[in-house]
């Protein structure tokens, strides 16, 4: 295969794995900031 | 090519929709602490002259620590200064609103009360102030958080949190470290 | 290369100097700070020493290697000389000449004031000079940044600008609006202070004039690692930039978003509104956009990189990647230290739970991972690339940078998870003892003597470093340097005006700014709040 072709045929799976590593490290980061925000930030009580 | 350019560039905007979706899942939220918790910060636009704050009026050396009103308000007065708080120790009741009022005569500084959500600067030319309610008992540290000179790393206050069983003011409603 | 060559090796070797000095400093510091004994201790040494510390790495290695790599990305990426070089080394004797200023006035401990001023302390004006010749000196490169993009265009109508040369343009004009705030604080407020033409300041203007430039520097350091990310990595990878017009659009977002957003850093501050902080938060949260897209892109193309060379399955191709190449390595190592450093950064510009760690550890630790993290791993990474075209040889052994990354890696994270931890117990910030004699601070010990291994662990991977290019010496010659910049999936053949140039987005900027400053600056005109006396800490008492 020429490398044009090569690049034709991983083509046809990029981006499922890069949409996939974005979304679980999106998904961690989003769900360790509200653990921080249940468990730290809420119970530390009101100030303004 | 399988993948042309656009469809590469609508993956990238559906991506970028997906960020949106997350940033303002978190500013929702923020909005609900914010209101229904009452968690702000601590802005206060209210001007005060540090050349004179000692001289007259709220800040003067017999005003300082906390007080209650004939209302039953409990706000602690404090000045932060090159390098130690007036007074350095404060005591406040457990499971009450009660106000914190700063100011400075000299430079910034600021503070922070372990364990709590207790924060602000303190700025020449302005009153911190903070409303919070502390809901443990026992002693915590309010050092100063912000470089202020050579002696910032001495400058700190001891916070009293009392039962309100514990909390008694005496006739012109001042409760002090001492008086235990 | 005609003029770069030397240009650049000149910047990055100053750069890197300050760098290794500012790192022996930080790790006294971080010594000091902790329950063990720790030698020449005193208030006046320990606060130049963190002035010391972050003007070096935060002024001189990004300024100079921001310089430098422009220097060499104008020349290689347009592939025409530089134009008028001799402004380009007028530049550099200003940035080195003011670099030698600040640094002489700190350590003859009259500017123990720590990078961020904090006036009403006042500090020799010697050191402010210093700092406003570094700025100079950039404002030349970014004029001739600026110069030989048009020069550029002018001799190739209608054809894009090459993504790193569009990418480098947007840091210089960025620059150019970000240097604007801390120039009026140093220009009308602090240097007259210095003087003692004036003996008050307006505390709540000169924080808030601070606080424009404040986040939008950050950007400025990280942008030459954004640039490496989208124009290197995937040639280094062996596959393709997955989109070239995302690549501008990213670039483009991270000019507009990150100047009004300022009064994140003032969120505790009494003298700004709650509905001004709100609405710079709000615009703080678009920020990461550009972000999160690079991290899509970026990851886009190396899946493409992994997967030619046989990757499968939906993580297979990771695996696949050629790790033994340092600008890959760097890159996995930076953008896992982007994921901490970004939680711990959402967290601060959170509005009101920006209460729970404001000025303690914690946000020591975020700008730690994101700077001397993300950003610093990728400039030795873009050093590793560049210096087998600048020094003629090629690297001896690939195996020392490798170690060298991970080690500096590992040491990012063994010092900055404990400070996380701390900050959030409520460890205060910029202080040089605590007393651990109190039950409180007692247990926060053990934490502290663990970053201390990290610091330490920094230490040693940063002397590699040098260490590693001293050794270019001995490479053997090579003299047909390899491509460096990647080629785009569909390499643009036009692209809109809007994404080859910066006029638009510079209207958008003014219209931002003035929305979201304009108010918040004009106040202190308005109220006219009283001042506070000038206190100057470089008169012995």
């Amino acid at each position: 295969m020429t490398p044009e072709e090569e690049l034709e045929r991983v083509m046809r799976d990029v981006p499922r794995g890069a949409l996939a590593l974005a979304a679980l490290s999106v998904g961690l980061l989003l769900v360790g900031w509200f653990l921080v925000y249940l468990l730290v930030f809420l119970p530390r009580g009101m100030v303004s | 090519m399988a993948i042309g350019e656009e469809a590469i560039v609508r993956s990238e905007l559906r991506w970028a929709a997906v960020s949106i979706g997350v940033v303002s899942l978190i500013m929702l939220a923020l909005i609900y602490a914010g209101i229904v918790h009452h968690i702000n910060p601590p802005s206060n636009i209210e001007p005060i002259d540090p050349k004179t704050l000692h001289l007259s009026g709220e800040f003067t050396e017999a005003n300082l620590g906390t007080r209650v009103s004939a209302e039953g308000q409990v706000t602690s007065r404090i000045v932060a200064t090159q390098f130690t708080f007036q007074p350095r120790c404060i005591v406040l009741p457990a499971n009450q609103r009660v106000t914190l009022r700063f100011a400075t005569p000299d430079v910034i500084h600021g503070i922070l009360v372990t364990g709590t959500n207790v924060n602000t600067m303190i700025v020449p030319g302005y009153v911190s102030q903070v409303h919070t309610v502390f809901t443990r008992t026992g002693e915590l540290l309010m050092p100063c958080h912000e470089y202020c000179g050579l002696g910032h790393s001495e400058m700190f206050a001891t916070l009293r949190v009392v039962p309100a069983s514990e909390f008694k003011p005496d006739a012109q409603g001042r409760v002090s470290c001492d008086a235990r | 290369m005609t003029h770069a060559r030397r240009l650049a090796l000149a910047h990055f070797w100053i750069g890197f100097i300050a760098f290794a000095i500012a790192l022996v400093l930080g790790v006294w510091q971080m010594w000091v700070r902790s329950p063990l004994p720790a030698p020449f201790l005193t208030a006046s040494t320990y606060f130049s020493s963190v002035t010391a510390h972050g003007t070096a790495m935060a002024y001189v290695l990004t300024t100079f290697t921001v310089m430098g790599f422009g220097y060499y990305v104008a020349e290689t990426a347009l592939a025409r000389a530089l134009p008028a070089p001799r402004w380009a080394w007028t530049g550099f004797w200003l940035a080195l000449a003011g670099t030698l200023m600040a640094v002489v006035t700190i350590f003859s401990g009259r500017a123990a004031v720590l990078f961020t001023f904090y006036p009403p302390l006042i500090a020799s004006v010697f050191y402010y000079i210093g700092l406003v010749l570094v700025v100079a000196g950039s404002w030349i490169w970014c004029v001739l940044m600026i110069v030989a993009m048009g020069q550029w265009k002018g001799a190739n109508p209608g054809r894009p600008v090459p993504l790193a040369m569009f990418a480098t343009v947007a840091n210089a004009v960025m620059w150019l609006w970000t240097t604007v705030g801390v120039t009026l604080e140093l220009l009308f407020q602090v240097i007259p202070a210095a003087l003692g033409l004036k003996a008050q300041i307006d505390v709540g203007l000169s924080r808030t004039l601070f606080s424009w430039t404040l986040h939008a520097v950050v950007y400025f350091w990280l942008i030459p690692s954004y640039i490496a990310f989208y124009t290197m990595v995937p040639q280094a990878a062996g596959g393709r930039l997955y989109s070239d017009t995302m690549g501008r659009l990213t670039f483009v977002l991270f000019l507009i978003y990150s100047l009004p957003v300022g009064l994140h850093h003032l969120l505790m501050d009494p003298h700004q509104s709650n509905a001004f902080k709100f609405l710079q938060v709000a615009l703080t949260a678009l920020v990461s956009v550009p972000t999160l897209l690079t991290v899509f892109t970026i990851g886009a193309s190396l899946e493409i990189a992994g997967r030619l060379r046989g990757g499968r399955g939906l993580f297979g191709w990771i695996g696949a990647l050629p790790w033994e190449r340092p600008l890959v390595l760097a890159t996995g190592l930076a953008f896992l230290m982007l994921a901490f450093g970004g939680f711990g950064g959402l967290i601060n510009m959170s509005y009101g739970m920006n209460a729970m760690v404001h000025n303690t550890s914690w946000v020591t630790a975020h700008f730690h991972l994101i700077f001397g993290g993300t950003v610093v791993i990728m400039y030795f990474a873009i050093a590793y690339t560049l210096w087998p075209s600048l020094t003629g040889r090629a690297a001896p052994s690939l195996a020392a940078q490798r170690l060298q990354l991970w080690l500096w890696f590992i040491g990012m994270l063994v010092m900055t998870l404990p400070w996380h931890y701390l900050g959030l117990l409520g460890q205060w910030r910029r202080v040089a003892t605590f007393n651990y004699a109190d039950p409180i601070i007692a247990a926060w010990g053990p934490w502290v003597i663990v970053s201390l291994v990290g610091g330490l662990i920094l230490l040693v991977s940063g002397l590699l470093f040098v260490r590693n290019l001293l050794q270019f010496a001995i490479g053997r010659e090579s003299h047909v340097p390899a491509e460096v910049y990647a080629t785009a999936v569909h390499p643009p053949l036009r692209v809109p005006a809007a994404l080859n140039g910066f006029r638009l987005w510079n209207v958008l900027v003014l219209v931002l700014m003035l929305l979201a400053y304009g108010y918040p600056l004009a106040q202190f005109f308005i109220i006219d709040p009283p001042g506070a006396l000038v206190h100057r800490v470089d008169q012995r008492r």
